[in-house]
This record gives structure tokens, sequence and C-alpha cells, in this order.
């Protein structure tokens, strides 16, 4: 191999085993992080920072540069027993930015390259499903078009606009096709142009006015540069025995022990986190392919260890293998940050001091918030739904917006219960103490608005059976709704809490 | 003419002008006892009848019984007895006042029962002529009270007089009339266009409407409102009460229509009247759809019960309802026949060719007189079935045929099922078409087809120019035009013979009828008549009779029935207003409040505001706003008011362009959100990484937002907003991103989201994105 330590260049994930994120930037490290941790990640390299400073003037790649990057190119596809560039089993990757930290105006991502019409033509006929062959053409070629190529995103839209209504995604894919070559030269070029020019963008992307302004503002030293992740891409959309999801290594409302998510089969991930499509809880994973769910809590127990803490796990099943996109320290509630400080602390992972510096003030104060002591009796039950944002509410159950208002101003606990909504709701909203939607996902208007108010919600209950002024209970940490007003049980009363209370006033001194 | 023997004892104005004299014993009918009584006589055909009043129906059993001729102490050939007479081709002379005769028992000159009179009807002054010796009552008549008093009556009637020659004095009858009363006009109102029928009329449009239909009803009925009282049926009564309960009424029941066919369909239900004959959809009811529920908010103003500025906004829907029926009946341009020369020929030329075609002529004096007789037997019915009325007629035309030869196709309504005294006609079918040719030829013959669907002809026999025929029946209100069908002559002999058991039966019935009776069953006519139709065709009527009460009275209404009829203001107050052209007095200024899109649009979109841009003080006053913690909102009123206005500004939208516009926005919408999702569980230095996606996401949206406001311009604020909130959050006000408190990415682009739902009428569960 030609990269030799000192002047090597490029690393696969597997050969970092010592991630520095200065070199290798934040998500490389990451993915060399979980390589080495022996985690299922699809196979790539990445193209450390100091390579951005040996570009020419236009962004392209030194020779030298270029011979690595087909040696490494080479190396994938022994990996993945598809071609990079064969149009009959096309190889797909992906090309993202890796910069040591994050910062606004850095090209994010460019999806599916490597992918070509005749490409394109071959992953219809394998996956029998034209339009996400199409879509996926049309998604590289967006991204090429505005990220590579630097069409402005106003001219491409313009393009779109054009067409006829109702046109499909080949239809866009053609127009975009057209606009490429009609705004350079060049043309849309073959797979290995792609990926090359794919490269340099995410480089230059480093010196955009917006990356420039930010590091400006924030003192951040010019010379750090990007690096370039490049990897295969898996698809969660290759069959039934295929599928997307995000699961957490412990319930982030809750912190009760056991895996926590949502799963969606035949879909990609985008289409989970989107909200548009109905996600399933994790345990249907358990029910349907057994083995990928022990694979992924093997692989959260492991991330667990390494990160002495909650971890959150993209995940795709492609053809029934597990394939780990991404992991992250997981968000958590106020109250879950609380237990699960203890926990590890009794598990001996952390101390007790590093317990108690974990949970941030305003994560105590949440915390300290009444809850609902148990989980309702099942009669009780009217809707599971999604746990959209956490805190437990028993009010009046309302309608509409005008009597959530009125009830407010008589003093009412309202619990807003709508099919969905929209702006026209807000007031009502606001004059609620939690909301239930019967449609939508975490990433619909209610759920962004009543997170960004602070206050209970549960989605996609479907219709309610519940009457306007019955008394109702929410619970949002657990998404359910319940009939009557369930015992709320004072926070400070909690175990749990009162032991992480003794050891805060014991380590604060 | 010589009449040596006899005395001219009377004049009156001729309901036809023929060369022949008739001669006989007069009698003078004052009850409808009396004339059920006459009729059963005997001597009916050779006896000559006096009447006080022109109205048609008291004189129904001695009319179908053929006296020789008829004379009425008040009343005008306009009138129905006019019309009636002139169909029978019974020599009339109306308005007679006798110099000399004897008493009634109301003080009125008649000649004495029994004296052979003559009725000359050479010229349009008719004359009556007694024979010798007839007794004559020399007391001189009631001294009059006060000298005064009677000076002043003198001079009313004179006031009378002149505002029954020219409108409120000063605007002529006819085309020259027409011409008068619009010269000042500013608006188009009177034009019938696309545009001004797909909007809300402004005040000056509806003011100047409204002028004009006081002068055109005037124009039409003027004469008629000296036609007297009918023995039979307190008409004007029931009439002015009937008004009332329409204008309280009706209201509700067009926004039902509009809302089930909308304004276009609401124009292709008026269209009726051209697509086939023998249907209510036709020129006197499209009239009455808007004139006679207005009249009755002129009625409750002048009996103090309500302002006439009160609920105007029913006021510009009943017009507008009104004009668009009108839309549909002419396509479009001028409105009324008034406008139009007085020349409705509005059936589709398939009719006419097909009418023409079947011809037959009555040549043979058997088969005129058969025609007459079921011209006549048919419209008499028509005429009792309602009550007294003239929805039972309906005439149009004249079609030019050439040679100086003209069709007029006449409808006569027998039975409808919604009325329960139509029982008698249960035999009968519900509309008999007449197609009927004329050749004049160098008789002079003017014609004037009035708004309220009846033809007038001067000299007025026009039936002596009665070419050939051709007759039709709809057995059904619901029977399809295409089974139209023609009628042979045994089968007009069959229904005439059915007829008059009918007229006979229904006449007596009525006859022992209180007045109450009487009153409530024409206002039910007065009620029913003149929204049915429409609501058949819309597809509401039994929605409206089976949910919403349609027959039940109105509290106003039942409220105004003690003045008007009780208490005899009725008979007053319809005359007045007809007379003195009040009967649609201009709304006030501000009695609109002319709503724009743009005035609601904001609350729709947002819920509440805590400022209206607009005037504020205006919509909460007409009901449309209401001021609550959260700030201004709408009213249920406002929302409806709100809808409308959309609805209509997608009638005019290029939905096409918008929609692919809309398309895009949706390619970005679904990533906007998941971002969104992301943006809040995500700790401050993956804040920033996301930071350009969301501004590529703003990009991305920016052309749309662009093309869309070409067709809407309120569209184009978006973009800025958008900019202004990435602006803020790029410096790190994060707060930008999804806060629902401020303008923040998330609010705004939710507004858009929702601005392209309401703006293209769809919902959020269609189209599965919450």
């Amino acid at each position: 191999m030609a990269a030799q330590t000192g002047t090597q260049r490029t690393w696969t994930f597997a050969e970092a085993h010592a991630p520095d994120p200065a070199l290798l930037g934040g998500k490389g490290a990451g993915l060399a992080r979980m390589v080495a941790l022996g985690l299922p990640v699809p196979a790539g390299f990445i193209l450390g920072t100091p390579c951005g400073r040996d570009l020419s003037e236009d962004g392209t790649l030194p020779d030298a540069l270029i011979a690595e990057v087909d040696e490494r190119l080479a190396a994938l596809v022994q990996d993945a027993g598809r071609r990079f560039g064969d149009d009959e089993a096309p190889l797909l990757i992906s090309v993202r930015s890796g910069a040591p930290v994050s910062m606004p105006g850095m090209m994010d991502t460019i999806l599916n390259v490597g992918l070509t019409e005749a490409g394109a033509a071959a992953l219809a006929r394998e996956t029998g499903d034209e339009a996400f062959a199409a879509s996926s053409l049309e998604r590289l070629l967006h991204g090429f078009a505005t990220t590579v190529r630097g069409v402005s995103a106003g001219l491409v839209e313009e393009t779109l606009l054009d067409l006829p209504r109702g046109s499909d995604a080949a239809a866009r894919g053609q127009a975009l096709l057209k606009l490429i070559e009609a705004e350079s030269v060049r043309g849309f070029p073959d797979p290995r142009g792609q990926l090359l020019e794919s490269i340099g963008a995410v480089f230059r992307s480093w010196d955009s006015p917006r990356a420039k302004a930010y590091r400006k503002h924030k003192s951040i030293d010019e010379a750090m540069g990007t690096a370039v992740v490049v990897q295969r891409m898996v698809f969660g959309n290759r069959g039934d025995d295929s599928g997307s999801g995000v699961c957490f290594t412990r319930d982030p409302a809750t912190g009760a022990a056991g895996a926590y998510g949502d799963v969606l089969f035949y879909a990609q991930g985008e289409d989970v986190v989107a909200g548009e499509r109905d996600t399933l809880p994790i345990s249907d994973l358990r029910e349907r392919a057994p083995q990928v769910m022990g694979a992924l809590e093997s692989v959260g127990a492991t991330l667990e260890a390494d990160a002495r803490d909650l971890c959150d796990i993209e995940f795709t099943i492609e053809q029934g293998e597990l394939w780990i996109l991404q992991t992250r320290v997981g968000q958590r509630s106020g109250r879950a940050a609380v237990r699960l400080a203890v926990a590890f602390a009794r598990e001996g992972v952390i101390t007790e001091a590093e317990a108690v510096a974990r949970v941030a003030d305003e994560q105590l104060e949440a915390a300290l918030a009444p809850v609902f002591a148990n989980e309702p009796p099942e009669d009780a039950i009217l809707a599971r739904g999604l746990p959209c944002s956490p805190g437990a509410v028993v009010g009046t159950a309302t309608l509409t917006c005008d009597a959530a208002q009125r009830r407010a101003q008589d003093g009412d606990a309202v619990v807003l219960i709508r099919p969905t909504t929209s702006p026209a709701d807000l007031p009502g909203v606001l004059a609620a103490a939690a909301v239930v939607t019967a449609r939508g996902g975490r990433a619909s208007h209610a759920a962004v608005v009543a997170r960004g108010l602070d206050k209970p919600v549960v989605c996609g209950t479907g219709d309610l059976d519940v009457a306007d002024g019955e008394t109702v209970s929410v619970d949002g940490d657990r998404g359910l709704v319940a009939r009557g007003a369930l015992e709320l049980s004072e926070a400070a009363e909690d175990p749990t809490i009162k032991t992480f209370l003794q050891w805060r006033d014991a380590h604060r001194s | 003419m010589q009449h040596t023997e006899y005395t001219q004892v009377g004049t009156g104005i001729s309901v036809y002008e023929d060369d022949g004299t008739v001669e006989g014993p007069i009698v003078f009918l004052d009850t409808p006892k009396a004339v059920i009584a006459f009729v059963g006589s005997g001597d009916v055909q050779d006896t000559i009848v006096l009447a006080r009043g022109g109205t048609t129906t008291f004189l129904t059993p001695a009319l179908t019984a053929g006296v020789k001729g008829v004379v009425t102490l008040q009343g005008h050939p306009e009138s129905h007895l006019g019309i009636l007479s002139r169909e029978y081709g019974i020599p009339c002379v109306m308005g007679v006042t006798f110099a000399s005769g004897v008493r009634s028992d109301r003080g009125e000159v008649i000649p004495a029962d029994g004296v052979r009179v003559r009725l000359d009807i050479t010229t349009k002054d008719g004359v009556v002529l007694a024979e010798p010796g007839a007794p004559v009552d020399d007391t001189p008549p009631p001294e009059p009270t006060d000298a005064e008093a009677e000076a002043e009556a003198e001079a009313m009637a004179e006031q009378i007089q002149a505002l029954l020659n020219a409108f409120q004095g000063e605007i002529a009858h006819g085309s020259e009339g027409d011409a008068q009363i619009r010269a000042p006009f500013t608006t188009d109102v009177m034009q019938l266009t696309d545009e001004n029928t797909a909007r809300d009329l402004t005040l000056d449009e509806a003011n100047e409407l409204q002028r004009y239909m006081a002068w055109n009803i005037w124009d039409v009925l003027a004469l008629r409102a000296t036609e007297g009282e009918s023995g039979l049926i307190p008409r004007q009564e029931y009439e002015c009460f009937g008004c009332v309960q329409q204008w309280q009424r009706y209201p509700g029941f067009y926004r039902l229509i509009l809302e089930r066919v909308g304004a276009r369909g609401l124009i292709d239900i008026g269209a009726t009247a051209r697509r086939e004959p023998a249907n209510k959809v036709n020129l006197l009811h499209v009239w009455c759809s808007g004139f006679t529920p207005l009249f009755g908010r002129a009625i409750l103003g002048e009996l103090g019960i309500a302002s006439t500025d009160e609920r105007a906004e029913d006021t510009r829907l009943l017009l507008q309802f009104m004009r668009r029926l009108y839309k549909g009946l002419w396509d479009e341009g001028d409105m009324f026949t008034s406008m139009r020369g007085y020349r409705a020929p509005m059936l589709d030329q398939q009719w006419i060719d097909r009418f023409t075609a079947d011809q037959s002529t009555l040549e043979d004096p058997e088969r005129r007189r058969l025609f007459n007789a079921f011209n006549a037997g048919t419209e008499m019915l028509g005429f009792l079935l309602h009550f007294d009325n003239r929805s039972g007629l309906n005439d149009t035309g004249p079609y030019d045929l050439g040679d100086g030869r003209f069709m007029i196709v006449r409808d006569h309504f027998l039975h409808d099922p919604m009325y329960h005294w139509h029982d008698v006609a249960e035999e009968l079918p519900h509309c008999l078409t007449q197609a009927m040719v004329f050749n004049p030829g160098d008789a002079p013959l003017d014609l004037a087809l009035m708004d309220g669907g009846t033809l007038f002809t001067k000299p007025g026999n026009y039936l002596k120019h009665l070419e050939s025929a051709a007759v039709y029946v709809r057995e059904s209100w619901d029977t399809p035009a295409s089974e139209i069908r023609k009628l042979d002559d045994a089968e007009m002999q069959a229904i005439l013979d059915r007829c008059a058991p009918a007229t006979d039966k229904l006449y007596r019935r009525i006859a022992g009828m209180s007045d109450r009776d009487k009153i409530s069953c024409g206002a039910q006519v007065y009620y029913g008549e003149f929204v049915a139709a429409v609501a058949r065709a819309a597809g509401v009527w039994e929605q409206m009779v089976e949910e919403l009460d349609f027959w039940e009275l109105d509290e106003v209404a039942s409220q105004a029935y003690y003045p008007l009829v009780r208490d005899g203001l009725g008979a007053q107050l319809v005359g007045k207003l007809f007379i003195t052209g009040t009967g649609f007095p201009a709304l006030s200024d501000g009695a609109f409040v002319d709503v724009a899109l743009a005035d609601l649009h904001p609350l729709a979109l947002r819920g509440s505001l805590a400022e209206v841009a607009a005037d504020t003080e205006a919509l909460e006053k007409a009901g449309l706003i209401t001021s609550t913690q959260a700030g201004w909102m709408l009213t249920e009123a406002g929302t409806a008011r709100h809808a409308a206005l959309l609805k209509a500004e997608r009638a005019a939208l290029d939905d096409e362009a918008v929609s692919g516009a809309y398309e895009r926005f949706l390619a970005a919408n679904a990533p906007f959100k998941a971002l969104n999702a992301r943006w809040q569980s995500a700790d401050e230095d993956a804040r920033w990484a996301l930071l350009g996606e969301l501004a590529d996401l703003v990009g991305r949206v920016e052309p749309a937002l662009a093309r869309t406001s070409t067709a809407l311009p309120r569209f184009a604020g978006y973009a800025p907003r958008l900019k202004a909130a990435l602006e803020k959050a790029e410096a790190g006000e994060f707060d930008h991103v999804t806060s629902p408190r401020i303008d923040s990415l998330h609010t705004v682009w939710m507004e858009v989201h929702e601005d392209y739902l309401q703006t293209l009428g769809r919902s959020r569960e269609e189209e599965g994105s919450y």
C-alpha cells in the first residue's frame, strides 16, 4: 500500500487506530472508533485534513492523491462484492465533510455517488423499484448540480418548476442532467469523475463565505481544514428484510433500561427522521428479525461501555444484514438524565461525582416535575401514540382551540386534542397544558411547536374516543393518553431522585 | 258608431279592441257566493257581468262558463282579469266610472241588475251604454263631510295619477324610461359579465341595481296597483306577508344552494331557462328571486319592524343570487327584458325548430275554438292553483320566423305536489307548453314581453293573428326535458275536460276558506314558488323541507302578520311602494363591509393576531372578527366569509401554475420538517452544521415562492421573512429556528404550507402531511 505513515494522506476506517479528530475530522474519527470497537460499519476511507491544502486553485486533486483514492476504491470493491462504476451491479458511495468542528456553510453530504443512467436502470431491475432507482439518481444529480458544480439552487428549482405538473423523479432527473450539461462543458461525469469532483467540492466548501465568516466569528483556526469521508452506501429499501431505524441504548425519556427506538421496514433512514411515515417501536424488530435485534443490542452494549453513557444509534438493515451508520451520546429528558446518572454510577461505570456533574440544573428542575407514578391500567388507556415531548398533565379534553382558550382563561388545565394542527391552532396550543394529535409524528408541526413550548405532546394516536370536557391524562414520556386522572407522584419522593439529591448535596461543596 | 237608442252611462278602458259590439243584461257580482249562484242560474252566456276589481280569479266560474262581456269598476287591462278576458275572447271594459245608475251598497254608481247594456270596444276607450229607461237613483251622493278632506283626496288622486304616468314624476315607461333611468349610472351592474357575477357587488352597484329594480317593477306593475280588490282572494295581503317571509328565510336557503353548487353552478341552473321550456326556472321566477324578498325588506321598513339597512349583506346576497340566475338565463349582457326592447327569445334554437316543424294550422274554426278554449282554460286553472298570482304563467319570445311571422312560447303550470290544494289537479300535468305562431300581416302589432314573463300587445287582442300552434306536455316537474311531448287534439280536449271540474272544485273550496286560510295558502305559493325550482335543481329542496322547516313561519313574518293583514296596511303598502318607487331603498354608505381576502387571510393562517392590518372596527362591527385574550380572531361568520373569499380566489386562480410550485415546496418540506426535529434534539455544535442545511432549504423554496407570487402577490412576503429568520439564526439566535412564539423559520414555513393548503383547497389529511 502506497500510504505510509507520515506521508499517508488517506486511511480506511480500520487503519485509523488512534482516531485523531484533528486529522480525520469529527465524523471520520467517530467511524474509525466504531470500527475499532468491532461494529458493523459500511466500508470506507477518510481523506485527512492536510489533503485540502494540496488542492489546486480550481479544486483539482493532486495526481498522487488521485492515485491513492483509486487504490482505496479498488479495495472498497473487494469489500462490497459490488463494483464502483459497474453499471450492472453499481456500488454507491457517499461523500461527506468531516471538519474537526461543526460549522455552517460546509458541504454536508453527497449521496449515491457512482450512479449513472445505466446504473439506475440496473438498480431498478435489481430492486424491482423503478421509483427508488429514479429518485436515487435524481438525488445524486441534485446534489451534484448544486453542491459540486455550484449551480444555484434557484436555477435548479426554476428548471424543475418548468416541468409539467406531476412530473416524476425520472423526468426531474432528465431535466437535471440537461441542466448540468448546459451549465458546463464537462457534462455529468462517470462514477470516478463524480467521486473526484465531489471530494474537491468538500474541500472547497471549507472556504465558503459562510464557513469563513463563522470561523472568524468563533476565532477558529483557518488552517484546521476539513477531512472527507467516503463510504459505501447501504439501503434499507432493498426489500422486506431491509429497513432503517434509530435506537437508544436505554429509554431517553424515562431512563429505563432496555433498547428503545423506532424502526421502519423497507425504508431509508430519512423516512424515519422525516416523520412522514408512522414508525414502529423497536420491539417489532425483535419479533421480525431476532438475530438482527440481538446484534443491535450487542452493538448498544459495546457503545455504552465505550462512551460510559446513553447512546443513540442510526442503523440500516440491508437484506438482513445490520449496518451502523452513526452513533452519538444520546439526548435525554431531565428525568432520564437523573436516572441514568444514578444508574451508571451504581453500575460502577462512572463515579458519584461524575454522575452529579452530568445533570444540568435545568435537567434537574425538569426531573422534579410531577410524573405519573405507574403505567395506567389497560382499560383506561385511550391511545398509545408517539411520545413527542415529555411531561405529565391531567386536564380537560378539549377539541377546539376556541374552547381551549376559554377553559384556560377559567384556569382549567387543557388537553388540546386535534386531528392535526395548523398554524391557526397556535392560540389553542399556547393555551393548552398538553397537546394530542391523531396524525403525524415527531417531525410534525404540532410536535415541533409543543417541544418549543416545553409542553407534553403525544402524536399519531389515531382518532380518539373521547368527549369534549372529559378528564384525561397525558403522559408525554410514555406516549399515552388515558381516561380519567392518573395518580401523579411528587418526583422528589422518587427513591432514585432522592439518592441523586443526596449525592448532589455531598459533591457540591 | 251611432247609439241611437242607448245612452252612454260610463267609460273605461277596453282590454282589447274589436269591431263588433256586445249587448245583454248586466248583473253585479260582489261576492264569491254571488258568482257561484250566478253561474248556476242558467242565463250565463247572454249576460254581461259587472265586478268591482280587476283580479282574475274572482270571476273564474263566470269566465269559464262563458259570459257575454265583463265590466269592472277598478283595474286595468294589464291586470290578470284583463289577460284572461283577452284569452277567452270576452269583451271587457275595465276601470269604468258610471255617470248614472243606481247605488251599490258601498255607494258606487252602477247600472241596476237586469238593465241591458251594450259594450263598445272599437277603440281603446271603452264605452258602456244602457238601454232607454234604465233605473236611475237621483238621490245625491253622500255629502262630503269635510270639503277640505275631499280636496285633499282629490289632490292625492291627482298626485297618484302623476306618479303612474311617470316614475317618481320624472321617468317614462318603456324603452325611453330604461334609457333615462340608466343614464346617470356609473357602474356596469346592469350588464351581466363573468367578472361581476363571480364576486360580491359593491355598494354603488347594489344601489344602482335597486334603483333600476324600483323603476322596472313600476314599469311592469304600477298600472296593476289600481286593479283593485279581489272578491275571492286577498292577494295583496298574502303577497306582502309572503315577501316578508321570503326576506326572512331566502338568504339562508340561497347560501345553502350556493354552498352546494357554487356560483358557477347557480349560473348553470339559470341557464335552464334557455335549455328547456316548461321549467319554473324561468323569466318570471328569476325576476322574483330578487324582487320579492327585497320587497319584503321594504315592507318591514315601512312597518318600522326593521331598518332596510339591517342585514345589508343579505341584500347583497339576494341581488347577486338573482344576477347569477340572469347570467345563466341570458348568458351575458343586459339583465332585464326592459333593457332588451321587451324581447325575450331565450329558448335554444333546436326547440324553436322543433316547435316550428310541429305547427298545425288553426284555419278550421273548430280547431281554433278548441285551441282558444284550451289556452284560456288551462291559464285560468293555472292562476287559481297559484292563488291568483301569475307564477303559473310564463311567456318567452317573440321568436322571429321571417315574413313578419313570429312565435310566442307560453307555459301554463298546473299541478305541483308542493301545494296541498293541488289535489284537485292530480289528474293534470305539471306544465302545458303552447308554441303559437302569429302572423299580424299588415296590421300593426306592438309586442312587449315584460320581465314578469307576460306578453302584452297593442292592440290587445293578438289572438286573432294566431295562425298555427303546437301544444306540448311535461307530466311532472321532474320529467326529463327530453320527454316533453306534443299533444294531439283529442288529448287537448281531454285535458280541457279535466280542467273545468278542477277549476270549479277549487273555486268553491277557496270561496269557503277563511281569510286567514286564504292568506296562508297564498303566502305559501309566494314563498315556495320563487326558490323551489332552483333548490330542486341544486338538489337541496328535500333538505330544506325536511331538515330546515321550510314551511314553518318565521318569527318576524308572524309579527308582521297583524299590521299587514288585520290592520289592513298590506294593501296600502304594496300600492304605495310600487307607485312611489320606494320598494328598493338604497343602502346607506358603509352598509357593506367590503372585505377583501387580505383582510381576513392572515387571521385564518395564524389563528390570532395582536393587530389586524385592515379596518378593525368595521370588521368587528360586521361580526367577522372578535377580540380574545390571544388577540383578534375570526368569528364563525368571519371564517365562513374567509372561506367564500378563498373559494372565489380559487375560481380565478391559475391552479396549474400554483400547484406546480407547491409540488416543489413539498419536495423541500419533508427534509425541512425532519431537520427541525433533528435541530430540537441537537446540541449547539451540531446545530451550527444544521444551519447550512436550513439555508439550503430556504434557498430551494425561494423560486417556488417567487413563481407563486406572480399569481398570488401575498406569497412574495414569505421569502424575506424566511431570510430574516435565517439571518438571526446564523447570528447565533437559535430561537429563530423553531420557536413558535416568534417569526421563526418553522413559524413562517408552517404558514407558507398552510397558505398553500388553503389556497388550493386541500387538507393535511388528504396529503398525509402534518
